[in-house]
């Protein structure tokens, strides 16, 4: 048997307190945990590779040298995806890579890309063609909502990490999750659908 | 919600059967078999829903949204994953970057820069009895440049000044001080041209600010000595007990001008100070010349008998307040025998370094350790 480790919230507060003392093995932990899952997010704003490698690169760059004065926070994978959102979303804007139209509020925007599986090699036919489905539906979401269900599935995140990354309420999360799966709800047909109902039901 | 690890796999059928579409997303191992593809998991999984089929739907469905979330396949390779950490690594250690450098600041930085030259320029000739607080001092503190005390000390020996709440100042040589008779509610402030060695009274809810003709310190009760005579290009701040936050004056004037809380200067903690260069507009942080114990030691704690490295690095670390960075791997076989009662830093730091067969470094105020490890071949 492997012996990967589940991630607690114990594990990652340990990292980083090593990161803050200076410990340069456990910055490479810290990137191994959580570059791959920055990227993904990011990507999800702009979709340019380079960019937004870039961008995680610059994450970690501001975590190493700013590492005395960063404060210890309630939740590590959070503060670390809220960095990258705040980066992609003003860095993008900023080199107007992202050609939409211009947002009143920069935080409002949150520009998510659309889901493509067919893109994805998926070889289980069951699962390919479910893939399908829920790509059509998530992106007729509105966007925020797209980005609630992103963080909470992919992610794995709680509700107040994700109200902390997008910075609204957390009463305004599960707000969101409730109208997404509403929304789900009424747009799934078949008997696919009764696997749907989550914690909320 | 709680994840299962493989230990509990026995558990497996009860718990995993009852789990809804999100919590399979979310669960740990769930995951590692879908969007990391290990393999071991996959075994597993595959296993599981071979004997629950009537769950293969739910499987299939979590399946399918991780995978259509996830969407791209750009994921950093193991290599690019290093080579993050090394770029990181070798951007530097705590060192302000120049505020100047980011775009936002450009137009404002740039204004201040010329009233900066403009002053200095004026001041060339001047000697330090002439030296005054400068235009941004009467927009930060209006009752320094106007209505305090000032005291300059011309003589050859360092005159000691006693402020309202009990702090004390040792102003040396060719130097003045500017203090309120009584501070302010929100701060207690102070203007410095020249060299001090200050001793606070803590005070969290009045912190202490040392105005300078560059830099800034606040502080909220500690020990230690400003040097920033305005004709100086170079100015720094070290640290003897406490911790410092060190600003550079334009930029806690631009700050309080939009009401908001000046960017993090240098922290310094004991042992550590930091110069500016005025000509470069940079902070530099060193360890100090002659590092002193902030906690005095046990009797004996400073003789080692096969004592691990790591544990002797603990205990500088504690008796001096700075960090040590070393590759506990590559030194996990390092014991040091020794007594190092009674010597400095410095020395205690050579003898480690050569009973170890390394060498250190002393960068950004902290103490780097390089060693290739002790294991006798």
């Amino acid at each position: 048997m492997s012996s990967h480790t589940v991630r607690t919230e114990e594990t990652d507060s340990l990292l980083w307190r090593q990161v803050k003392e200076g410990s340069e093995s456990a910055l490479g932990r810290l990137v191994h945990r959580y570059a791959n899952a920055l990227q993904n997010y990011g990507y999800k704003f702009v979709p340019d590779t380079d960019f937004v490698k870039d961008c995680v690169q610059e994450v970690f760059i501001e975590v190493w040298s700013r590492r005395q004065a960063l404060a210890h926070p309630d939740s590590v994978r959070a503060y670390l995806l809220s960095s990258v959102r705040k980066r992609v979303l003003r860095q993008g804007f900023r080199q107007q890579i992202m050609r939409n139209d211009v947002p009143a509020d920069l935080d409002d925007y949150a520009g998510f890309v659309e889901f493509s599986p067919e893109w994805l090699l998926i070889e289980q036919e069951s699962v390919a063609e479910k893939a399908q489905r829920v790509a059509t539906l998530l992106n007729q979401l509105p966007k925020r909502q797209r980005e609630v269900v992103y963080l909470r599935f992919y992610q794995g995140l709680e509700r107040d990490e994700i109200a902390q990354i997008m910075g609204v309420a957390p009463q305004s999360v599960s707000n969101l999750i409730q109208s997404t799966f509403k929304t789900f709800r009424e747009l799934w047909t078949g008997t696919v659908f009764v696997w749907l109902c989550l914690n909320i039901c | 919600m709680p994840s299962i690890g493989i230990k509990n796999l026995f558990f497996m059928n009860a718990t995993y059967r009852h789990y809804t579409v999100e919590q399979l997303a979310r669960d740990d191992s769930f995951r590692q078999w879908v969007i990391e593809r290990d393999p071991v998991m996959g075994a597993i999984w595959t296993q599981w829903v071979a004997e629950n089929p009537d769950r293969s739907d739910a499987v299939t469905l979590a399946q399918a949204f991780l995978l259509t979330l996830a969407d791209t396949d750009t994921t950093f390779t193991p290599r690019q994953l290093d080579a993050i950490t090394r770029r990181a690594l070798e951007s530097g250690g705590p060192v302000v970057t120049p505020l100047w450098q980011r775009q936002i600041f450009w137009a404002a930085a740039s204004l201040v820069l010329l009233l900066g030259i403009g002053y200095a320029g004026w001041l060339h000739d001047a000697s330090p009895a002439n030296s005054f607080p400068s235009i941004s001092l009467s927009r930060i503190s209006p009752e320094l440049a106007t209505n305090a005390l000032e005291q300059a000390n011309d003589t050859k020996t360092i005159q000691r000044i006693v402020l309202s709440d009990g702090s004390t100042v040792a102003l040396y040589p060719n130097s003045r001080l500017r203090y309120p008779p009584t501070f302010g509610a929100e701060r207690r402030e102070v203007y410095l041209n020249g060299q001090a060695f200050f001793s606070i009274t803590k005070n969290q809810k009045q912190p202490f600010w040392v105005y300078t003709d560059k830099i800034s310190t606040q502080v909220l009760g500690t020990s230690f000595m400003v040097n920033a005579f305005s004709q100086q290009t170079r100015a720094s701040v070290a640290v003897t007990e406490g911790r410092v936050s060190v600003y550079r004056l334009q930029d806690i004037d631009q700050a309080r001008q939009h009401g908001q809380q000046a960017l993090a200067g240098v922290i310094l903690t004991p042992n550590q100070q930091v110069s500016y260069t005025g000509r470069e507009e940079r902070f530099v942080k060193s360890v100090v010349e002659k590092p002193k114990m902030v906690l005095p030691p046990a009797p004996a704690a400073f003789v080692f008998a096969e004592t691990p490295v790591g544990d002797v690095f603990a205990l500088l670390e504690k008796a001096y307040g700075l960090t040590v960075v070393f590759d506990q791997k590559s030194m996990e076989n390092c014991y040091v025998t020794a007594n190092l009662t009674g010597e400095s830093l410095t020395d205690q730091l050579t003898l480690i370094a050569k009973v170890t067969r390394s060498d250190y470094e002393l960068v950004d105020g902290q103490i780097i350790f390089h060693g290739q490890g002790c294991d006798d071949n």
